[in-house]
C-alpha cells in the first residue's frame, strides 16, 4: 500500500482560449469509495475528465492516481497506472461485435504485437479465459442475447451496458464512469447502480461518477458527492450535506427536488411505407378493360396469338428468335431487348388478365392492374421506339398490340372528371 | 516503484533539452562530414570493414542529418519557447529554415571542392511561381470548396480542368472558330474565341460536376456514407471521366490557341528585372553575390491564366463571405442539419457548389491548355501537388488555398535555379526535373511542423489575437476602421451580388427542372417496381409457402451475387450466348438478389458476413473466374498456358498489396494511397542488389524486409497523428517522389546504359534452374510443343508468396493484435484509453505492411524484369489495388483475394481484346466492333457537332478512324465497378466476417 489515495487533483486547470472550462479545483478520492461527480450541464465535469485521462492537456495543476504522477503521460500510459474511463457518448467499436468489443481491453495480452501474434494461435487458453471472463460479465450486466451483435446495432441503453462492461473488463482500480445511466431505462438504471455499489464492496474497487442529475445519484447510495459549478468545486461532502446544501441547490437553478425525467430508450422509428389509396371498384371500368384487353391479345402479329406460337414453337418468331441467340451483333443487341420485352408483354397479358377477372369477382381495386397495364404496355412501347429510332436495317412496326393494351389501361385508370380516390396519403 | 519514477523523472523533465542537445550533436555532425569528411556516417566504411562502398550515398546522408537534426531543432525550439520571443521564432522559421539549407549546400560543395552557381531572377521566377501557383489553384479553389461544403477530397477535380481545356480545344477545332484560330498572323488579338470557349468551359464543365453530384455523389450522401467513401467514389469517377477523355481525345498533347497572335514573338510584356547570382562553395575570389540587370518577357497568355484564375478564385472568395449564396454555403457546411432545420435547400446549396467548384476549375482549364500541351494524363499531375496546396492551406478554407498555392507555386520555381545550379557538381545534369516534387516534400515538411496547416494556425492566431484584445477591453478591430473601407467593401461586393443574381437566374430553372423530372422517375421506378412484385406475387403463390425461416434470417447484401451474375453474363456474352445470359441473369438478380420483399430472394442468415456464407461465395466467385479465364480464347496451347502463368503472377502480386493496402487502411484504418510507394522499397532493392551489385535474388529479397521494416515504423512518426485525408496525402506523395527520383536520380538505374532510366537486367528467381532443365520439362507436362515460358515459375511463386502471407497474416490477424488494430480502426481515442499504445500499433501495421507491400513489389519488378518511371505511375498500381479493395470488401483477407482476382481477371480480358483488334478471325473480335462502333456513334452522333467536327475527330483518331482504346475502355470498367460496389455493395463482395465465438461458461476464472 504506497497511498490511501486513489484520486488526487491539486490545482487543475484547463482553458480553452480565454474559456475557463476547469479552474484550479482539488478534490481526492479515497480507495474503494463510490464518489459522484455532479454539476450542472457545461459545468467542467466532462473536461475533469479528459483531462485526467490524458485526452486533453491541461493547462496547469496535477492529478496523481495512485500516488504517481500524469504528467506527460499518454491516456495508455494513465490507463496502466490502474485508471479507466468511459465518455459521455458512448464510443463503441462499432463494426465489431459485442463480445469482440469485451475481449479488447485486458491489458499486456499474449499476442498484441506482431511477433507473438504468429504464436497466439499455439496458445489458445489465453483466449478462452478472456472470453470466459467477457461472458460473465455479459451475464451479471444481463445482456447475453446481444453478444453477437454488431457494436453499431445495439440501442444506446445497450450501448452503456456494453461500455461498462468493456470497462470492467480492464480490471481497473479506479473506474472513471461518465454518465454511463444517461439513455438507460429506471429499474435498469437502478440495477447498475447497484451492481456498482456491489462491485465497490465485494472487489475494493474505486468508482468516481459523473452524473447531472443530482436528485437521481443522491439516492443511489454513493459514498460522497462533489458538486462542480461553472469550473470550480463547489462543495464536496455525503448525499445529506449536499442536499441540505443552499448553495448546490441554487446552482441547479432552483432544483426544486423534482426528478429530471430520463430519457426512453431510443424507439428505432419504423419507416412508414407510403400507401396509397385505391380507388373502389367500378364495374364499367372493369368490363371495358377486360374486353379492351382481351381485344388486344387477339390483334394478329402481337399478343397472346404470336406468343402461344412461339411457345408452341411453330413460328418466324422463333426461328428468328433462336437465330439471334447463336449469332449476335450489334444490330441484333436492339432487336434481341424488343423480343425479351415482347415475351414479358406478351407473358403478362394473361396474368393481368386472371387478375383483372379475379378483382373483379371480388369486387376490388382495379388500379393496381391498370397500372400494370399502362406499364407494361408503355415500356414495350418505348423499346419499339428506341428499336424504330437506332436499328434502321430491320423492319419493326410499332407494337399495335400494346397500343391497344395501353388505351385498354388508360380507360380503367382515368377519370373524367378525375376524383380524389388517387391521391397519396 | 523508485527505478519507475526516476524514468519517469527523466522522460518528463528533460525531453526538451535531450532533443535540442541531440539535434545540435547531429547538426554538427552531418555539418562535419560534409564539410571535413569526418564524423560518424564517414566512418561507416571502416566500421564495418570496408564492404559498404557507398559513394553517392555518404553525402546524401550527411545531408538528410544535417537537415533532419535543424528542422527538429527549429521546431523543438519553436514549440518550447512561448511569449514573445517565441513568437518571433515562429515567424522567423523560414528564413532560418532557408539559412539550413544555404549552409548544407555551402558545406557539400566546399567539402567537395565544387563550386555552385545558383542565379536567381528575380522576374521570372516570380512569375513562373505565379503561373504555378495559378495553375494549382485552378483546381485547390475548387478542391477546397467541395471539402467545405461537401465534405470529401474530389479525386475528379482535375478532369473537371482537363475537360474545361478539351472544350476549348474542341471550340477552336470547331468549323464556325477555325477560320479565325487559322488566320495569317496580323498581331491583332482576337479575343472572340477565348471568351466563348471561357464561358463554355466554365459552364459546360460546371454542369459536368453538378451532374456528377446529382448522379453519383447524392446518393452516398442521402445514404450517410463517410468522407473517406465519398473519396474513393470519387476515384472512381475520376477514372471514368478520365478514360472517357482518353477514348475520345487520345493521348497526344495539344495547345489551345485561341489565335496565331497569342504565340508571336511581340505578343508580351517587358519587365526589367535582376538576376541575382549566389555563388557556393569554392570561390576563389568571385564575390558569394552577385547582381546584373536583364529584361523578361511575360507572355500575354501567362498572364492571362494568372490574372484569369487568381481573379475567379477572388470573386468566388467574395461570393462567399459577401452574398446570401455565400452565408447558406457556409452554413450548410457547418452544419447541414440545422441549416436544413432553417429552411435552406441543402440539395440546391450542393448543387450550386459542385457546379461552381467545377466550373471554377473548366475556366482554369481553358487558360492552362494556352499555356501547356494538353492530354488526359496532365490532370493527374497537377491534382497531387493541388491537394498539397489545400492540406497545406488548410482544408476547406478558400483563403488559406489561394496563400499556400502561391507558397507552393513559388517553393516550386525557386528550387528550380537552386537544383540547376547543383546539377553540375553533383553529376546530376537531370535533377531538375526533381522540381516537380518539392511541393511534396514542402507539404511533408509543414505537416510535421503545423499539423493541420496553414490555414488553421492563422484561424487560431486571429482568435487568440481577438480574445486577447476583447480581454484587456480595447475595441474590436473592424470598428476601428474608417468608415470609407466599409463603404468601398460594399461597393466591390455590388458586382458579386449580380453575379450571384445571374448564377441564379441560371440554376434556379436547371434545378426546377431538376425537382420536377425526379419525381416522374422516383414514379416511374416505383410503377416498375411494383409491377414486378405483383406480378411475383401473382405467380408465385404457392412457392411462399416454401418460405421457411423467414423471421430469423436476415436477406443477403446485394453486392456479390450482382457481381456474379455480372460475371456470369459476361461469360455467357463471351460465349456468344448473351440473349441466354440476359434472359437467365435478368430475372434470377431481380427475383434472387434485386427485390426486397421477393420471396425468392436469397436467405442465409447474416449471409455473407458468417464464416460459411464467406467460404461458399468465395469458391464460388473463384470458380466463376477461374472458368471465366479459361475460356478466354487464344492462339495457341503455349499462348493459353503463358496467359495463365501471367494471370496467376498478377494475381499473386495484387493479392499481396491489396493485404498490405487490407492490413493499412481495412485493418487499421489509415487510408494509404501510396501501396505502390511501399512496393516501389521492394522492387527497387531487389533489382539494385542484382544488377548493381550483383547480388542474387534471394540476398535482394531478405534484405528487403529490414529495409521496408524500417521505413514503415519511420513512417509512422510523422503521420500517425494525421486525419485521414492527410496521411492518404502524404502516402500519395510519396510515391510520386519515387516515381520522379526514379527518372532522375542516377542512384536509381542499374543494369541499363548510364544514359538510360530505369534498372533492369537483374537476376530473376530460379532463373539458372529454369533455362537448363525447368522450362523443357515443364514444356513437356504441360504438352506444349516447345520450351514453357518463364512466366510459369513465376506465376507459381507468387502463387505460393501469396499463399504464406495469407496464411501468416490471418494468424496475425485473428491474434490480439489483429482485434486491436480494428479497435483503432473504429476508435483511436478509446483505444488507447483502454490501455493500448496507439502508437506503437499504428507503426507495427505500417511496417508489416511495408514488408508485405514490398514482397509483392519485388515479385512485379521479377515478372516485369525491369523498373521504370512508369511502374510508379498510380493509375496501373494504387488505383487498381484500391479497386481490388473496394470490390473485395474491407479487413477481409478472402476478399483481397477475389478483388484482385477480378482485378487481374479484368487485364487478362482486356490483353485479349486488343490482341482482337487486329485479327477479324478472333473469338472476340465482335466485342472490340461492337465497342468501336458504339464509340463511333457517341462521337459522331451523340456529342453536338460543335464538339465533334471532321477536324476534331482527324486531330485525335488516325484517319479519321474511330476506334477504342482498349486500356481506356478498362480503365472505365474500373471506374465503373468501383462506384457501383461502393453504391450496391459498401462492404464489398466478402465482407468482413464479425467475430461471434460460442458462450464459454465452465471455466471461467473467479474474479471475486
Amino acid at each position: 500500500m504506497m497511498s490511501e489515495l486513489a484520486l488526487k487533483v491539486t490545482g487543475l486547470a484547463k482553458h480553452f482560449g480565454g474559456i475557463k472550462a476547469v479552474d484550479d479545483i482539488d478534490f481526492e478520492v479515497k480507495k474503494g469509495e463510490f464518489v459522484g461527480l455532479i454539476g450542472p450541464n457545461g459545468c467542467g465535469k466532462s473536461t475533469t475528465f479528459n483531462t485526467i485521462s490524458g485526452l486533453l492537456e491541461k493547462t496547469s495543476g496535477e492529478a496523481e492516481v495512485f500516488g504517481n504522477s500524469t504528467d506527460g503521460l499518454a491516456p495508455h500510459e494513465i490507463h496502466s497506472l490502474g485508471l479507466t474511463r468511459t465518455f459521455q457518448h458512448t464510443r463503441l467499436w462499432k463494426e465489431m461485435t459485442v463480445i469482440e468489443n469485451l475481449i479488447i481491453p485486458p491489458r499486456n495480452q499474449l499476442g498484441d504485437n506482431p511477433l507473438t501474434a504468429i504464436l497466439h494461435t499455439l496458445r489458445p487458453e489465453h483466449e478462452k479465459a478472456r472470453l470466459a471472463k467477457a461472458w460473465k460479465i455479459l451475464e451479471t450486466l444481463e445482456i447475453t442475447h446481444i453478444a453477437h451483435l454488431l457494436a453499431g446495432e445495439l440501442s444506446g441503453g445497450q450501448s452503456k451496458l456494453v461500455d461498462i462492461g468493456r470497462a470492467l473488463m480492464g480490471e481497473p482500480d479506479l473506474l472513471l464512469l461518465d454518465e454511463p445511466v444517461a439513455g438507460v431505462a429506471g429499474p435498469l438504471a437502478d440495477s447498475i447502480f447497484e451492481h456498482l455499489r456491489k462491485l465497490v464492496n465485494e472487489t475494493g474497487i474505486t468508482i468516481l461518477i459523473i452524473e447531472h442529475n443530482m436528485n437521481f445519484i443522491l439516492r443511489k447510495g454513493v459514498d460522497r458527492v462533489i458538486v462542480m459549478n461553472e469550473g470550480k468545486v463547489l462543495m464536496s461532502g455525503t448525499p445529506d450535506e449536499v442536499r441540505a446544501s443552499e448553495e448546490v441547490v441554487k446552482a441547479y437553478l432552483g432544483g426544486d427536488g423534482e426528478d429530471h425525467t430520463l430519457p426512453e430508450d431510443d424507439i428505432e422509428s419504423t419507416p412508414t411505407l407510403r400507401m396509397r389509396n385505391k380507388r373502389p371498384f367500378s364495374m364499367n371500368r372493369g368490363i371495358a378493360g377486360i374486353a379492351l384487353l382481351l381485344l388486344s391479345m387477339f390483334i394478329p402479329n402481337l399478343g397472346w396469338i404470336s406468343t402461344h406460337g412461339l411457345l408452341t414453337g411453330s413460328s418466324d418468331f422463333l426461328d428468328t428468335f433462336g437465330a439471334h441467340i447463336f449469332d449476335a451483333s450489334m444490330g441484333d443487341l436492339w432487336a434481341g431487348l424488343h423480343m425479351v420485352f415482347l415475351l414479358l408483354f406478351a407473358l403478362s397479358q394473361p396474368i393481368i388478365l386472371y387478375s383483372l377477372l379475379r378483382n373483379s369477382w371480388r369486387k376490388t381495386s382495379l388500379d393496381d392492374d391498370a397500372e400494370n397495364l399502362l406499364l407494361m404496355s408503355g415500356l414495350l412501347i418505348i423499346s419499339g421506339i428506341l428499336l424504330w429510332l437506332f436499328n434502321d436495317t430491320t423492319s419493326n412496326e410499332l407494337p399495335f398490340g400494346a397500343m391497344m393494351t395501353m388505351a385498354a389501361g388508360a380507360v380503367m385508370y382515368l377519370d373524367y372528371p378525375p376524383s380524389k380516390g388517387g391521391e397519396e396519403e | 516503484m523508485d527505478h519507475k519514477e526516476i524514468l519517469q523523472g527523466i522522460q518528463n523533465s528533460s525531453s526538451f533539452q535531450r532533443r535540442i542537445v541531440i539535434s545540435l550533436l547531429l547538426l554538427f555532425d552531418g555539418w562535419l562530414g560534409l564539410r571535413h569528411d569526418f564524423g560518424l556516417i564517414s566512418f561507416l566504411p571502416q566500421m564495418t570493414g570496408e564492404y559498404l562502398q557507398l559513394n553517392d550515398l555518404y553525402w546524401m546522408a550527411q545531408c538528410t542529418e544535417l537537415l533532419g537534426a535543424g528542422m527538429v531543432l527549429i521546431h523543438t525550439v519553436s514549440k518550447g519557447i512561448d511569449g514573445k520571443f517565441g513568437t518571433f521564432f515562429r515567424l522567423s522559421s523560414p528564413l532560418l529554415i532557408i539559412g539550413l539549407f544555404a549552409l548544407c549546400i555551402e558545406s557539400l560543395m566546399l567539402g567537395m571542392g565544387e563550386q555552385a552557381i545558383i542565379s536567381i531572377n528575380i522576374a521570372n521566377h516570380g512569375f513562373t511561381g505565379l503561373v504555378w501557383g495559378a495553375t494549382y489553384l485552378a483546381i485547390a479553389a475548387g478542391l477546397t470548396l467541395t471539402y467545405k461544403v461537401q465534405r470529401y477530397g474530389n479525386f475528379a477535380q482535375s478532369e473537371y480542368l482537363v475537360f474545361g481545356a478539351y472544350i476549348a480545344l474542341s471550340m477552336m477545332w470547331s468549323d464556325h472558330f477555325w477560320p479565325q484560330v487559322d488566320a495569317p498572323k496580323d498581331e491583332v488579338l482576337n479575343w472572340n474565341l477565348l471568351l466563348w470557349a471561357s464561358l463554355a468551359g466554365f459552364l459546360l464543365t460546371g454542369l459536368l460536376g453538378a451532374l456528377m453530384d446529382l448522379v453519383v455523389m447524392r446518393r452516398f450522401r442521402s445514404k450517410g456514407a463517410s468522407p473517406q467513401v465519398m473519396m474513393i467514389a470519387s476515384l472512381g469517377v475520376a477514372m471514368m471521366l478520365r478514360a472517357a477523355l482518353y477514348l475520345r481525345y487520345g493521348s497526344s498533347t495539344e495547345l489551345f490557341v485561341p489565335d496565331k497572335d497569342w504565340r508571336l514573338s511581340t505578343s508580351k510584356w517587358e519587365i526589367d528585372t535582376v538576376v541575382h547570382k549566389f555563388t557556393f562553395g569554392v570561390r576563389d575570389s568571385i564575390p558569394f553575390h552577385e547582381e546584373a540587370e536583364k529584361v523578361f518577357g511575360l507572355a500575354w497568355y501567362k498572364a492571362a491564366l494568372i490574372i484569369g484564375v487568381f481573379a475567379s478564385v477572388l470573386a468566388l472568395l467574395m461570393l462567399m463571405n459577401g452574398t446570401r449564396l455565400g452565408r447558406k454555403m457556409r452554413a450548410v457546411a457547418d452544419n447541414p442539419d440545422l441549416a436544413a432545420a432553417s429552411g435552406i435547400n441543402i440539395e440546391r446549396v450542393h448543387f450550386t457548389s459542385s457546379f461552381l467548384s467545377a466550373g471554377l476549375s473548366g475556366f482554369g482549364g481553358v487558360l492552362f491548355a494556352m499555356t501547356t500541351r494538353m492530354n488526359p494524363e496532365v490532370g493527374l499531375t497537377i491534382l497531387l501537388p493541388a491537394f498539397a496546396v489545400i492540406v497545406l492551406g488548410t482544408i476547406g478554407s478558400v483563403r488559406g488555398a489561394i496563400f499556400a498555392a502561391l507558397i507552393v507555386g513559388f517553393v516550386r520555381s525557386l528550387s528550380q535555379p537552386v537544383l540547376v545550379g547543383l546539377g553540375r557538381p553533383l553529376d546530376r545534369p537531370t535533377i531538375s526535373g526533381m522540381d516537380e516534387i518539392m511541393p511534396y516534400f514542402f507539404l511533408i515538411a509543414v505537416l510535421m511542423l503545423l499539423p493541420k496547416g496553414i490555414g488553421d494556425a492563422a484561424e487560431k492566431w486571429r482568435i487568440e489575437r481577438l480574445r486577447a484584445r476583447v480581454d484587456s477591453g480595447k475595441p474590436p478591430l473592424s470598428d476601428k476602421l474608417p468608415f470609407d473601407i466599409h463603404r468601398f467593401k460594399e461597393i466591390l461586393k455590388r458586382p458579386i451580388r449580380v453575379i450571384e443574381g445571374v448564377v441564379d437566374l441560371v440554376l434556379i430553372p436547371i434545378q426546377q427542372a431538376m425537382t420536377r423530372i425526379n419525381p416522374v422517375i422516383t414514379n416511374l421506378q416505383f410503377k416498375v417496381k411494383s409491377t414486378y412484385s405483383t406480378l411475383g406475387e401473382k405467380i408465385t403463390p404457392a412457392y411462399e409457402k416454401l418460405n421457411f425461416s423467414k423471421e430469423d434470417s436476415l436477406p443477403t447484401p446485394q453486392g456479390t451475387l450482382f457481381l456474379c451474375f455480372l460475371l456470369l453474363g459476361s461469360g455467357m456474352i463471351l460465349t456468344k450466348s448473351w440473349l441466354w445470359g440476359l434472359l437467365l441473369a435478368g430475372p434470377i438478380i431481380w427475383f434472387g438478389v434485386v427485390k426486397v420483399d421477393s420471396p425468392w430472394r436469397l436467405k442465409i442468415p447474416r449471409g455473407r458476413e458468417q464464416a460459411a456464407g464467406s467460404w461458399i461465395t468465395f469458391v464460388l466467385l473463384i470458380a466463376i473466374m477461374l472458368s471465366l479465364a479459361w475460356s478466354i480464347p487464344s492462339v495457341s496451347n503455349h499462348s493459353k498456358w503463358m496467359g495463365m502463368a501471367r494471370l496467376v503472377a498478377l494475381l499473386g502480386i495484387f493479392t499481396i498489396l491489396s493485404f498490405s493496402l487490407n492490413l493499412h487502411t481495412g485493418y487499421s484504418g489509415m487510408t494509404n494511397f501510396g501501396v505502390i510507394f511501399f512496393a516501389s522499397i521492394g522492387a527497387i532493392t531487389v533489382g539494385l542488389m542484382s544488377a548493381g551489385y550483383g547480388w542474387y535474388w534471394w540476398q535482394g529479397l531478405l534484405l528487403v524486409v529490414p529495409i521496408a521494416l524500417v521505413i514503415g515504423w519511420l513512417l509512422a512518426y510523422p503521420t500517425a497523428n494525421l486525419r485521414m485525408d492527410y496521411f492518404a496525402i502524404v502516402t500519395i506523395s510519396l510515391g510520386e517522389i519515387v516515381r520522379i527520383a526514379l527518372a532522375s536520380e542516377p542512384l536509381l538505374r542499374a543494369g541499363t546504359n548510364t544514359s538510360a532510366i530505369g534498372i533492369s537486367r537483374y537476376e530473376l528467381p530460379f532463373e539458372p534452374w529454369w533455362d537448363s532443365t525447368g522450362s523443357e520439362w515443364f514444356g513437356e507436362a504441360l504438352n506444349l510443343g516447345k520450351e514453357a515460358p518463364y512466366q510459369i515459375v513465376i506465376g507459381l511463386f507468387s502463387l505460393f508468396c501469396l499463399l504464406l502471407v495469407w496464411g501468416v497474416l490471418s494468424l496475425m490477424l485473428r491474434a490480439p493484435w489483429g482485434r486491436i488494430l480494428r479497435a483503432i480502426r473504429e476508435d483511436e481515442e478509446v483505444t488507447q484509453h483502454h490501455g493500448h499504445n496507439v502508437f506503437r500499433m499504428k507503426a507495427g501495421s505500417l511496417a508489416i505492411g511495408a514488408v508485405i507491400a514490398a514482397l509483392g513489389g519485388a515479385l512485379w519488378a521479377w515478372l516485369n524484369a525491369g523498373i521504370f518511371p512508369d511502374f510508379m505511375s498510380p493509375v496501373n498500381s494504387t488505383f487498381l489495388i484500391w479497386a481490388a479493395f473496394i470490390v473485395g470488401g474491407k479487413a477481409s483477407n478472402k476478399g483481397m483475394v477475389a478483388g484482385a482476382f477480378l482485378v487481374v481477371l479484368m487485364n487478362m480480358l482486356f490483353t485479349a481484346f486488343s490482341t482482337a483488334q487486329n485479327d477479324t478471325e478472333h473469338g472476340l473480335y465482335f466485342v472490340v466492333e461492337w465497342l468501336n462502333s458504339s464509340l463511333d456513334w457517341v462521337i459522331r452522333d451523340f456529342i453536338p457537332d460543335m464538339f465533334a467536327s471532321d477536324r476534331a475527330i482527324g486531330e485525335s483518331f488516325v484517319k479519321s478512324e474511330i476506334k477504342a482504346t482498349l486500356s481506356y475502355v478498362k480503365l472505365l470498367m474500373i471506374g465503373f465497378i468501383i462506384v457501383i460496389t461502393l453504391h450496391l455493395a459498401p462492404k464489398g463482395m466478402l465482407p468482413e466476417v464479425p467475430y461471434r465465438p460460442e458462450p464459454i461458461s465452465e471455466g471461467s476464472d473467479d474474479d471475486e
